[in-house]
């Protein structure tokens, strides 16, 4: 009697055993996705790094590894939040696992006209949202020079009507990263955008003056 | 993951460690619930890392952005059309004109100057999203200031800021994508506007305000409104007279290549032939100041109110309006033999503005009197005058230049009255004068002056300052000439002939304003390129006037204009005396009133700070001398104070004083920071400022952005519909629904070449889409659903374990 009340009581714990290894499988593969997302940004970034030295030093297009696609084209610093990233030659969804990227159809990163530099809202440019008006960015063409710019402008945009403006041959930088910052899922059309002018004294506004364009 | 940062002295210090933001808590958050597993998930995922490193080519998220619906901006055309709303998103680059639902026109005329308000309203037909472009012909020197744009509730409005202020709000908002444009004061003939975003049968409203002034010429006023549908290089010049004839040249204008679609004269106002749906209401509110002898609209039938004697309501008749035609009013004041005064009061932020106009003797309706350029000041009411000729010889003068001067002078001599005294002084890097001072007209002198006149060479250099001096003194000491008349009582007149070849600019304009005393400088710019600018600005500052004579065809006309000129001025030593009650700080610009000329009136704007309009009573006294006698007017302040852009017009003398200090020495820092405050405060469009139209509203919530993508609107269901500005009582005739919507479903519109100068100027309208790329990774929703998972497998386990326990002690 015993030897029947004990078979199905098995029978169940054994099934249970599956279902609960299983669970715990599927559990560890999505948090180790989680955490391979931010470990391939973060390591990305090192051996970016080293690529970037030797652009510096006169090399053009050095990839940071033997099969990548992408190379740096500009280093992106911001003293007060303790940022430095290297920025990427184009901003496709492969490249942007590694690191922030330069949307080609705008002027290089630290020249006279206006880049956009797009970055994940959770790794890379999650710094965003800490930017403030005033936030002083640096960037570093791959001459070594490095331009300061100055936030002038925070906002959230809707990415399905974004314009590039023609400019006005002044170096302008717009760094962008995806809406809501806490949002638990990808996609959707907001973005926001931090807009940043090379610093220029005007004689007669207050530097804390800024427009206010909401 | 502390990254090594070799060889960066920004990072030095070590005080840097791993960025907060670069390993988020999240992935704490997830590896702490189940410690273990995270740990091996991660040597998982570096050996993952190098492995798969190219196997990623779309990560999931990059697939997903792919799926995110994008709606490119419609494609950008080079060439635009002329007034209206414009999609350039026709085929072949060419633009689609917006239907016009409606147009009304607001004029408030007080005295010359015109505040325009024009208020138009189209409907984007199509079934796409569109991107407008507005344009609006001006005249020449109006700005718009003010701008309101909406479509389907969102509201943009133009704002004047300080134009690198502006330039950057613009740039930030164009490269975001929300709508903007910038207007700055560098293309003053036709505001160009560019509004992004227009939805499937949207209602799009589009409000603008500018100043315009009436044109003053041989006693009537005239004022024109661009209501043509015809390209806007439409000659704005025009002389009633010949009126029919220039109005419609303008179609025929070779700077822009008119496709043969676009005929204008094809085309109803506001509307293709035959379909009548395009009501336009104009209504012109005049106060010319005085009593009107006429009033007349050229080519538009119109109805006349009479509000007072003076003040009417001139409002557009219902029906049809001719095509190709500018609207156009003209008046005259009732004649009279003495100049007239009229006083305007415009109350704004709380301060009165005081306009006085003055202007001369009406003319009698004798066109041979004003033609008969010949005809001799025979009647000798004129003062006696004491006038000094100054003629350039300098190099520059060489040829044409000389030989013009020469006649002028000479036919300027010859028109001097026996009462007269004159002298005549040439320089070139020398001054030499004709007599030691000025002589009486006497015909020993004026042969003498004739001949000296007639044997002028060109050479050597210019220095225009001794000679200036010394034509200055010679009037001042005139009065020591024993003579029948004192000086004051006599016209003092230096003219000066010159090409202005002076790069001494600002010193002579302060030579001007110390010495002037009671004279009057009247410059005339000789030949093909004369310093118009040092010219126009000298005579200002002598309180004269400038004549240009660019011809030697012109001579004897120009002259003429300007002796008559001289021999008659209408009003000089104008002056205003306030009411005491008024007597608090008044501002006046100019700040010197000018004396009043044949054909020219004088205006003169006052600011009386901290007094509101409605408070002012009783009269001022204006008060000046015409010839030898005294000329005295009041004009009463207890007027209508329904005028309107008197305070903007004085904001704009003060700022053309204050820039004029540019050229008397002043710090330009300091001058921009008071022409600044003045344009500012006052919403002018100058050269330091520009008018920026941004949305007003932040960008819509996400769920919102999507709905309205995803739904289209539903047309326009009338005029009751539009909620924002329907509802104003004063355009209420046409809000009735008397049109056939189903006309409006019609996506037919009217394809137009725009020049490319005007598509130039719509920057926002060329500014290239952008793609900005999905830049969210499902990390946190990995880490999430597997957080979940890991805890509902222990859970497994620990109800197996716990079943387990159970059945042991169970057995």
């Amino acid at each position: 009697m015993p030897e029947q009340q004990k078979q199905p009581g098995f029978l169940r714990r054994k099934g249970a055993a599956f279902l609960g290894a299983a669970l715990l499988g599927l559990g560890i593969w999505q948090v180790g996705e989680a955490g391979y997302i931010h470990l391939k940004a973060e390591l990305a970034q090192v051996l970016i790094q080293d690529a970037w030295a030797d652009t510096l030093n006169g090399e053009t297009e050095v990839r940071p590894w033997p099969w990548a696609d992408t190379w740096p084209v500009a280093r992106l610093q911001i003293p007060d939040l303790q940022v430095d990233l290297m920025v990427l030659a184009d901003a496709s969804g492969r490249s942007l696992a590694f690191g922030p990227g330069h949307l080609e159809a705008t002027a290089a990163p630290g020249t006279s006209g206006h880049s956009i530099l797009s970055g994940h809202r959770d790794t890379h440019f999650a710094f965003l949202q800490k930017v403030e008006y005033g936030t002083k960015i640096r960037i570093q063409s791959p001459d070594g020079l490095w331009r300061t710019y100055t936030t002038t402008d925070r906002q959230i945009i809707d990415s399905r009507y974004a314009r590039l403006a023609s400019g006005n041959g002044e170096a302008a930088l717009t760094l962008v990263t995806c809406y809501p910052f806490d949002s638990v899922v990808p996609g959707g059309p907001l973005r926001y955008i931090v807009s940043a002018f090379e610093q220029q004294e005007s004689a007669w506004l207050p530097p804390e003056t800024h427009v206010d364009i909401e | 993951m502390p990254a090594i940062r070799p060889s960066d002295p920004f990072f030095a210090d070590g005080a840097m460690t791993a960025p907060a933001g670069i390993i988020p808590p999240r992935i704490a958050a997830g590896c702490g619930k189940a410690i273990g597993i995270v740990l091996f998930s991660l040597i998982t995922a570096i050996g993952l890392l190098v492995a798969t490193l190219t196997l990623l080519p779309a990560n999931s998220f990059a697939a997903r952005a792919a799926g995110v619906p994008s709606t490119q901006a419609p494609g950008q055309s080079s060439d635009m059309p002329p007034m209206g709303l414009f999609f350039p998103s026709g085929p072949d680059g060419s633009a689609l004109e917006a239907p016009r639902l409606h147009s009304d026109v607001r004029i408030n005329v007080t005295g010359m100057i015109a505040r325009v308000a024009v208020r138009q309203r189209f409907t984007n037909p199509s079934e796409n999203w569109q991107e407008g472009i507005y344009v609006f012909p001006l005249t020449e020197k109006s700005a718009v200031d003010r701008l309101i744009m909406t479509v389907g509730g969102r509201v943009i409005t133009g704002k004047i800021l300080e134009k690198e202020q502006a330039k950057r709000a613009y740039d930030a908002a164009a490269a975001s994508g929300r709508r903007a444009s910038l207007l700055s004061s560098e293309r003053p003939n036709v505001f160009v506007t560019s509004l992004a975003n227009i939805g499937p049968g949207e209602e799009i409203t589009i409000d603008i305000e500018y100043q315009d002034s009436a044109v003053y010429r041989d006693g009537i006023f005239s004022l024109r409104f661009p209501m043509v549908v015809a390209p806007r290089y439409t000659p704005l010049e025009k002389t009633p007279q010949e009126g029919p004839k220039t109005v419609k040249s303008g179609a025929a204008s070779p700077a822009i290549q008119t496709p043969a679609i676009f005929k204008p004269e094809d085309r109803d106002l506001f509307g293709p032939v035959g379909e009548r749906v395009n009501p336009v209401t104009l209504t012109m509110r005049l106060d010319p100041g005085s009593p009107l002898g006429s009033l007349a609209s050229l080519y538009h039938p119109v109805d006349i109110e009479d509000l007072d004697d003076r003040r009417k309501v001139i409002t557009l008749r219902e029906g049809s309006v001719p095509a190709n035609k500018d609207f156009v009013v003209e008046w005259r004041l009732a004649s009279t033999d003495s100049p007239q005064a009229s006083m305007f009061v415009e109350d704004y932020n709380g301060e009165s503005y005081v306009m006085m106009m003055v202007t001369p003797r009406s003319q009698k309706p004798d066109a041979g009197n004003l033609e008969n350029l010949d005809q001799g000041p025979a009647i000798t009411t004129y003062p006696p005058r004491d006038v000094v000729f100054v003629i350039d010889t300098s190099g520059s003068m060489h040829g044409a230049s000389i030989e013009q001067a020469r006649a002028a002078l000479s036919l300027a001599v010859s028109r001097l009255q026996p009462m007269d005294r004159f002298n005549v002084i040439r320089f070139n890097n020398e001054t030499f004068s004709l007599f030691d001072k000025i002589v009486p007209v006497t015909a020993d002198s004026l042969r003498r002056a004739q001949a000296y006149v007639n044997a002028l060479e060109s050479d050597g250099g210019t220095e225009m300052r001794p000679a200036l001096l010394e034509a200055l003194k010679m009037n001042a000491d005139a009065d020591a000439i024993g003579h029948e008349l004192r000086a004051e009582n006599r016209l003092q007149q230096v003219v000066f002939l010159t090409d202005g070849a002076v790069g001494n600019e600002a010193e002579l304009f302060r030579l001007i304003a110390e010495k002037l005393g009671s004279t009057r400088l009247f410059t005339v710019g000789i030949g093909a390129a004369p310093n118009s600018y040092f010219m126009r600005k000298a005579a200002e500052a002598g309180r004269g006037t400038f004549t240009y004579i660019g011809d030697p065809n012109e001579v004897s006309v120009k002259m003429s204009a300007l002796l008559r000129k001289l021999e008659r001025p209408a009003l000089t030593h104008i002056s205003l005396g306030w009411p005491g009650a008024a007597g608090k700080r008044i501002e006046s610009y100019p700040s010197t009133i000018p004396d009043l000329y044949e054909g020219d009136p004088v205006v003169v704007i006052s600011r009386i700070t901290g007094v509101e309009a409605d408070t002012l009573s009783g009269d001022v006294l204006l008060s000046g001398r015409q010839g030898q006698d005294t000329w005295q007017r009041r004009a009463t302040l207890d007027r209508p104070k329904d005028a309107q852009g008197i305070a903007a017009l004085w904001a704009r003398s003060k700022f053309g004083e204050i820039t004029d200090g540019l050229f008397l020495g002043r710090d330009p820092v300091a001058v921009r920071i008071d022409a600044l405050e003045v344009a500012l405060e006052h919403q002018l469009v100058t050269s330091y400022t520009s008018l920026v139209a941004i949305d007003d509203q932040p960008a819509r919530p996400k769920d919102e952005a999507l709905h309205s993508l995803e739904v289209p609107r539903e047309m326009p269901e009338g005029w009751s519909r539009d909620k924002v500005f329907g509802a104003s009582g004063a355009s209420g005739p046409e809000l009735t629904p008397s049109r056939d919507p189903a006309s409006l479903k019609s996506k037919a519109m009217p394809v137009r070449k725009l020049p490319a100068s005007i598509a130039a100027m719509a920057p926002s309208a060329q500014g290239t889409a952008v793609q900005l790329p999905q830049t969210a990774t499902p990390a946190t929703l990995n880490a999430m659903i597997g957080a979940v998972l890991v805890l509902l497998g222990a859970l497994v386990f620990a109800g197996i374990s716990l079943s387990r326990r159970r059945s042991g002690s169970h057995a």
